[in-house]
This record gives structure tokens, C-alpha cells and sequence, in this order.
């Protein structure tokens, strides 16, 4: 893994969970799953529906001038969270790490 | 076939079609065009079963829709909130912002005089293909967007 490549998507990734935090107070925890290229965040709140079937479905979005990267998204309870399948390529939920996003 | 399910099934596709653009970057005009089209046909699907028959010809029915959504026990039930009216009541209120946005999206009439991701439109005396245009209002609202498209594709599913 390229660690500068990695460093800044984490970086971007903290950034993009920070702002998603302010306009949606009701985020419990964020996990993020490495990638070098792409932020991959599942976000965890109760007040949506729960998930259908058993894998979690992941929302695309492309970059903008707050966030440089390419995004992908998935919305999960917090009674669904290491449950859910994750995304093709995403590795498992042992890679993932909650980011402190209160900060 | 009733009007419902033919509504409903031709929303999946345009969903379907919305994801898979998404997912491999198309244009967002492109993307919008299908999201538009499958919330205004998964919005019409549920005014069919009100009207019993074919739904009022509108592309406006999204925001309706969702404010008579709040009222339906079933919706509520189905969505993962039953007996949760007021938080339910809350998460349909917090979708409405961006609803209003996609729902403003269709083109209306023959005055293309707005952004659509359809159809040029003239601005300034400039006549302005929706290609060329970033649609910046929608780019930075990651998690509004998120919540949205998880109410569409979960309603889609339990439709």
C-alpha cells in the first residue's frame, strides 16, 4: 500500500465524516474502510430504515470542491454493524476503523 | 399488470440505472436524469393505489408523496419504524430538503428556462446543454443524498 496515497484519503475521509456529523447530529459511529483511491464510509444511525437482505447498499458520489475524492457511502442501525455484508472489494469488517469524528 | 406495478417495476429499472451510473462515474446529469425518473415513478406508483387508477400526469409527486407517506401506518411499518411516529414523522421532514431538489429537476412545459439534467435550457441568452453543466448544489450533501437513496431503495424493495 502506498502510505502517502493512504494518509491522504484517510485525511479526506475524517473530513468528510466531520461535515456529515454536523449536518446529521443523529451519526452514532463512522467506520472507514482503507482504500488508496476512493472514501469508503459506512455511517451508523438508527433513525432510517433498516437494511434490506444482508448486504449493505453503498451510495456512489464524485468530488466536489469540499471533497477531493471520490466517495462511497452506506447507511447502516448500529444493531447491524460487523452483520452486513460489505461491498465487493472492501475487505472484511476487521479492517475497518471507527473514526473519531467529534473531534 | 395494474398501473401500480407497472410504476413500480419501471422505477427499479430507472433506480437500477441510477446506481450502476453512480457507482461508475457517469456524468452526474446522467445520473440525476435516472434518479429523477425513478423517484417521480416510485412516487406515482403510491398515488395509484390512492386514486385507483393511473396517477395525475405531474413530474411533481415526490414531495407530496413523502408528506403523505408520514401518515401511512404501513409505509411506517414497512420502512423499519412502527410505532415510532414521531421519529418516522422526523426522518421523512429531514428528507424533504433534497426531495424539493431532485423534484425541481424534471423539465417543465416547453420553457426551458432552468437547469434539468435533460434538456438545454437558456440562461443569460446562453443556451446551456445539461453536460456541461456540475449541478454544484447537489455535490457536497454526501450524507443527505445517502439518507435519500437508502428510503428510495429500501421503499423500492418492500414496494
Amino acid at each position: 500500500m502506498d502510505f502517502k496515497k493512504y494518509e491522504k484519503v484517510k485525511y479526506e475521509a475524517i473530513k468528510l465524516a466531520q461535515e456529515n456529523k454536523k449536518v446529521e447530529p443523529n451519526i452514532l459511529k463512522t467506520f472507514w474502510f482503507p482504500d488508496q483511491e476512493e472514501i469508503r464510509l459506512i455511517e451508523v444511525e438508527n433513525d432510517i430504515p433498516d437494511s434490506s437482505g444482508n448486504d449493505i447498499e453503498v451510495f456512489y458520489f464524485g468530488q466536489s470542491e469540499h471533497v477531493t475524492l471520490n466517495s462511497a457511502i452506506g447507511l447502516i442501525r448500529s444493531n447491524e454493524i460487523g452483520k452486513l455484508q460489505l461491498p465487493e472489494n472492501w475487505g472484511s469488517w476487521g479492517v475497518a476503523e471507527e473514526l473519531e469524528v467529534n473531534k | 399488470m395494474s398501473w401500480k406495478e407497472a410504476y413500480i417495476k419501471q422505477a427499479k429499472s430507472d433506480f437500477m440505472i441510477y446506481k450502476e451510473f453512480s457507482k461508475t462515474r457517469k456524468p452526474i446529469c446522467q445520473q440525476l436524469h435516472y434518479l429523477q425518473m425513478a423517484t417521480e415513478k416510485l412516487a406515482k406508483s403510491y398515488l395509484c393505489s390512492l386514486q385507483n387508477g393511473h396517477p395525475k400526469i405531474t413530474h411533481f409527486a415526490l414531495v407530496k408523496f413523502l408528506k403523505i407517506c408520514k401518515r401511512q401506518p404501513d409505509i411506517r411499518a414497512k420502512l423499519g419504524f412502527e410505532n415510532k411516529h414521531t421519529r418516522f414523522s422526523s426522518y421523512i421532514d429531514s428528507l424533504l430538503p433534497i426531495a424539493d431538489m431532485i423534484e425541481q429537476l424534471a423539465p417543465v412545459g416547453t420553457k426551458l428556462d432552468r437547469p434539468n439534467p435533460e434538456y438545454p435550457w437558456i440562461s443569460n441568452k446562453e443556451v446551456i446543454p445539461p453536460i456541461d453543466y456540475d449541478f454544484s448544489n447537489f455535490k457536497d450533501k454526501h450524507i443527505q443524498m445517502s439518507k435519500f437513496l437508502k428510503f428510495i431503495h429500501k421503499l423500492i424493495d418492500v414496494s
